[in-house]
């Protein structure tokens, strides 16, 4: 949620969509390899992580990429307490919720 | 494939320990912190149950049932036994296995089920903090390509038992302790955040404490939360919610 506004006040662009796995669109710098990484991390995808890794030092430096490595890993955990607790959103992003959903193909899981 | 370098010979590391003065000290302090918490006696858990509970959240990658359900359209679909350690309930197994692996498809009534099982809400919720935190000290290990450390031994001591004189059950799945609903035996509890997330583990205070004392040295700084111009990491926010926002949609999370 905090992506649109985190990109816009920095006036690069980055399209919403990007992160359902389509083509990355966006001036972000090495957003590509961004979302690469972060896909092959919660994949678990030896071979793809051992081929970026080298990369992503290399574009952003071992501290950024250990910070990189530490942003994936957070969400491995954020996500996991949001969703086994079943707290609604926060109120300030209900606004953006729909759209968001609908961009980025997360999709609600009720099996009630 | 050819051959892809390691870590060990990109930056000459093996393990998380090995990465101090290549990582942030504050990361590298919480994980230390957060494996030293875990082997304690809990709220409800003792230390030697909250190291089952890693060890099952590590087993949970290895369960073909939860493979099958996780590749099932729907995974009540699916019928089985989970591959366990055999050192935990059925009903802690099936929590654990199901926030480890499939936690985009979780439900109130699946919540319910645990708890008509003879799960208490309060140890759900421990369990679901242990699990949520040995996720991400894991996945940090992973994508560094490190070792993680060896599990420390359990302290001695019994579960404090202390429940939150105002946790309610409302708008989420489980009971919470709202701002205004905060009593002095709480201890701290929230600060600049109160909302949504931040209320997932209110029911247990300790566990809520460790997780986000954990959790802030991935992400950013709670109080820098509304600066999306942030400079606190070594990459721009922008690249930081690419990698949330990717992360997040993965794990089929709106967070």
């Amino acid at each position: 949620m905090m992506l649109r506004a985190s990109v816009q006040d920095t006036g690069a662009e980055f399209e919403l969509t990007s992160l359902s796995g389509d083509d990355a669109k966006g001036t972000v710098p090495h957003q590509n390899l961004l979302l690469d990484f972060a896909e092959t991390v919660v994949l678990r995808d030896r071979d793809s992580a051992a081929a970026l890794r080298p990369k992503l030092i290399e574009a952003l430096g071992p501290a950024g990429y250990l910070d990189a490595c530490a942003v994936v890993a957070g969400f491995h955990g954020f996500t996991r307490i949001a969703d086994a607790s079943g707290v609604p959103l926060d109120e300030r992003y209900l606004g953006d919720a729909e759209d968001v959903k609908a961009q980025t193909g997360v999709r609600e899981y009720d099996p009630r | 494939m050819p051959d892809m370098p390691s870590m060990e010979s990109l930056l000459g590391v093996e393990t998380v320990d090995d990465l101090r003065g290549l990582a942030r000290d504050d990361l590298l302090d919480a994980h230390a912190r957060a494996w030293d918490w875990i082997a304690g006696p809990g709220t409800w858990l003792t230390g030697a149950e909250r190291l089952a509970v890693v060890r099952e959240v590590r087993q949970a990658a290895e369960c073909d049932f939860c493979r099958a359900r996780k590749d099932a359209l729907s995974p009540l679909a699916v019928e089985g036994e989970h591959d366990h350690l055999g050192e935990l309930d059925d009903a802690w197994v099936e929590a654990i296995h199901r926030v480890a692996t499939d936690s985009g498809r979780l439900s109130a009534s699946w919540v319910d089920g645990l708890i008509a099982d003879g799960l208490s809400d309060g140890a759900y919720i421990e369990i679901v903090g242990l699990t949520a935190m040995t996720k991400m000290m894991d996945a940090f290990a992973w994508a560094a390509d490190v070792e993680p450390p060896p599990l420390p031994q359990p302290r001695d001591g019994a579960a404090s038992g202390y429940r939150p004189p105002g946790a309610k059950k409302s708008d989420a799945w489980v009971a919470v302790v709202k701002l205004e609903d905060v009593s002095e035996t709480d201890g701290p509890l929230y600060g600049a955040t109160a909302g949504g997330v931040h209320q997932a583990l209110s029911l247990v205070p300790d566990s809520k404490r460790a997780f986000w004392a954990l959790g802030e040295p991935h992400y950013i700084p709670m109080d820098e939360i509304r600066n999306t111009d942030t400079r606190v990491r070594a990459i721009s926010r922008a690249q930081i919610e690419i990698l949330a926002g990717r992360t997040s949609a993965l794990h089929q999370c709106m967070y």
